[in-house]
């Protein structure tokens, strides 16, 4: 037992990312075990931004380790692991929200407009308490079609490139662009509307 | 001075741009009010959202990774059983049901003397052997699995199928109880997992497809077939509103155990009576053997995961956890004690894993280290103490 344990901590210390991966396509579930351990977080993260609500994201973050182990001997090592996990992760949260379609998904459809008519949307932002405007754009991202709202997660919350995001979501670098766009336009109109400006 | 539009000023707030062009955006927003109160309100909302998040206490990982090498393993052991349930109602549905269309019943297969070495006993809970003689069995139903096997003779041969055999090396020779209670399972197979008995089953299978090829099917025999059966002192769970052939497995506390039923159809169909079928679901055994299997007999599989409903599943009212010490005395364990162990049992008891009456025992070692038991076998928690010897922990389900 001890000596499985002192294995088990010295193995994995010292296994790199691309050793895991190569192991856990083999079968080791000691090493796929790892592997949830390094993306716990972040998989949690994206279920719970996609469905606001925590049983739900532990339910998803489950269910997506689980789709993930079982086809990781279909995994290419060539591939980036975490775009692989966070197609699993949004595809399994998607398809989670859309049976249970439990709030309307309203997407909004008004642009930006010009600089000038943002102006008073943009000072109604930058002078709201902290709290407010956290709330808002929640409410803001929770209203966002699925489509939308993985993108905005994907670039505003996890920061990955247009090009990683394409990748996760396996759409084009373009549809990537103009789906954010949709889906910015449509968080800042909802969340000046929340807090009483024009937007 | 013309504005860059929104699209640009948000490729330039992800990094998104080239340098040169990064650069040309830099300047003008330091000239612009408009272009720069745009950025920063952009820039405010998304970073406070963002920055507000915060990560769920490390314990609720520890118990997500729990539950899901829980269910890692669970469905790794229930899928063995699933297979072994499957070949199982296979077997039975040509061993057993399929034979003697003109309406021979067990008690009538037990008083023929053609090789056919049935025992019917009355007991109260009694055992029937069957040996049925190829002679007499027809080959009914099921035209996908007859055409199956008429074409890849030796069954035993086909791709995939030694995998099977390997993983199950399950004993199939079977041994049909009966009980007065229908709340007993009528049918035991008691697979003790000695090494290649799964490919006498299946050669058993083609052996008797090639008799059965030259008969015909013969008419429906269920109230025959159940009336015998009933009059023959046990219960034995043949269902009247069958009307077509079924053989039903569920899997209770590691015996594969079901419902036998009669009559003709399509390879029969499997009411599944075990808790662990309906508690997982078996739309998770996509395994490639699970392929193999239904390549035998694909309407009997399709039949098993229909018939499968979560309402067989029992429900949990709670359970105890006691630790048994050295020395024999049995101490009450509570829950804010071993917190981890008991976070590890919510999980189990919430998904059903485990019925009314039955307990886990877990071990621990001197250094406070408690070993998952048999399902469990992966699981390892570390006590806030040590110094318990080699004592035990038993969790009781009520």
């Amino acid at each position: 037992m001890i000596f499985h344990i002192v294995y088990f901590l010295t193995a994995e210390l010292t296994a790199s990312e691309p050793e895991l991966l190569e192991r856990a396509v083999l079968g080791d579930k000691d090493a796929f075990g790892e592997i949830v351990r390094m993306y716990e977080k972040q998989v949690f993260r994206v279920a719970r931004r996609m469905c606001n609500c925590d049983d739900d994201a532990w339910d998803i973050t489950q269910e997506a380790f689980i789709k993930a182990m079982k086809a990781m001997r279909n995994f290419n090592t060539e591939y980036r692991f975490f775009t692989w996990m966070y197609r699993i992760v949004t595809n399994t949260a998607i398809n989670l929200t859309r049976s249970r379609s439990r709030r309307a998904e309203v997407e909004f459809d008004e642009g930006y407009g010009g600089g000038g008519q943002t102006a008073t949307a943009d000072t109604t932002i930058q002078e709201t308490n902290r709290d407010l405007l956290v709330t808002a754009v929640q409410k803001a991202v929770e209203r966002l079609t699925p489509a939308l709202r993985s993108v905005f997660i994907l670039r505003v919350d996890q920061e990955l490139s247009y090009e990683e995001i394409a990748e996760t979501l396996d759409i084009a670098t373009g549809t990537v662009m103009s789906r954010l766009n949709r889906a910015r336009s449509s968080v800042k109109t909802f969340v000046v509307s929340e807090l009483g400006g024009e937007p | 001075m013309i504005c860059p539009d929104k699209n640009t000023l948000m490729m330039w707030i992800d990094g998104e741009l080239s340098s040169g062009e990064a650069d040309s955006i830099s300047d003008h927003i330091s000239q612009c009010d408009s272009c720069m109160g745009f950025v920063s309100a952009q820039k405010q909302m998304e970073s406070v959202w963002r920055d507000a998040w915060v990560d769920p206490a490390d314990s609720t990982f520890d118990m997500m990774r729990n539950r899901f090498r829980t269910k890692v393993n669970w469905w790794r052991k229930q899928r063995t059983w699933y297979i072994a349930a499957a070949l199982c109602a296979v077997y039975l549905g040509v061993r057993i049901f399929y034979v003697d269309g003109a309406g021979a019943s067990l008690s009538e297969m037990a008083a023929e003397e053609t090789g056919a070495a049935v025992q019917i006993c009355t007991d109260e809970i009694s055992d029937i052997s069957l040996e049925v003689p190829r002679e007499e069995s027809i080959y009914r139903g099921c035209e996908d699995q007859e055409q199956e096997i008429r074409q890849d003779e030796p069954v035993s041969g086909q791709s995939g199928i030694s995998e099977i055999e390997e993983e199950l090396s399950i004993d199939l020779s079977l041994s049909v109880s009966r009980s007065e209670s229908a709340e007993e399972e009528d049918v035991l197979l008691e697979g003790d997992y000695a090494a290649g008995h799964s490919e006498m089953a299946f050669s058993l299978d083609a052996q008797t497809m090639e008799h059965l090829q030259d008969n015909p099917a013969v008419g429906d025999n269920t109230e025959d077939v159940q009336e015998k059966v009933a009059g023959s002192g046990g219960y034995y769970r043949i269902e009247s509103e069958i009307s077509e052939e079924s053989a039903g497995f569920g899997i209770v506390g590691g015996t594969l155990s079901g419902a036998a039923g009669s009559g003709a159809g399509d390879c029969g169909t499997a009411s599944g009576s075990g808790d662990t079928i309906a508690d997982e679901g078996l739309n998770d055994y996509s395994d490639d053997s699970i392929d193999d299997v239904l390549s035998v007999c694909p309407a009997q599989m399709e039949n098993i995961l229909e018939t499968t409903d979560a309402s067989s599943v029992r429900q949990y009212e709670g359970y105890s956890v006691s630790l048994t010490l050295e020395s024999g005395e049995t101490i009450h364990v509570q829950r804010d004690a071993w917190d981890s162990l008991f976070m590890l049992i919510d999980s189990l008891q919430s998904q059903n894993y485990y019925s009314a009456g039955e307990s886990l025992v877990f071990s621990v070692s001197n250094d406070g280290i408690i070993s998952g038991p048999d399902v469990l076998d992966d699981t390892v928690i570390e006590l806030p103490e040590t110094g318990y010897g080699n004592s035990a922990v038993t969790v009781l389900f009520y």
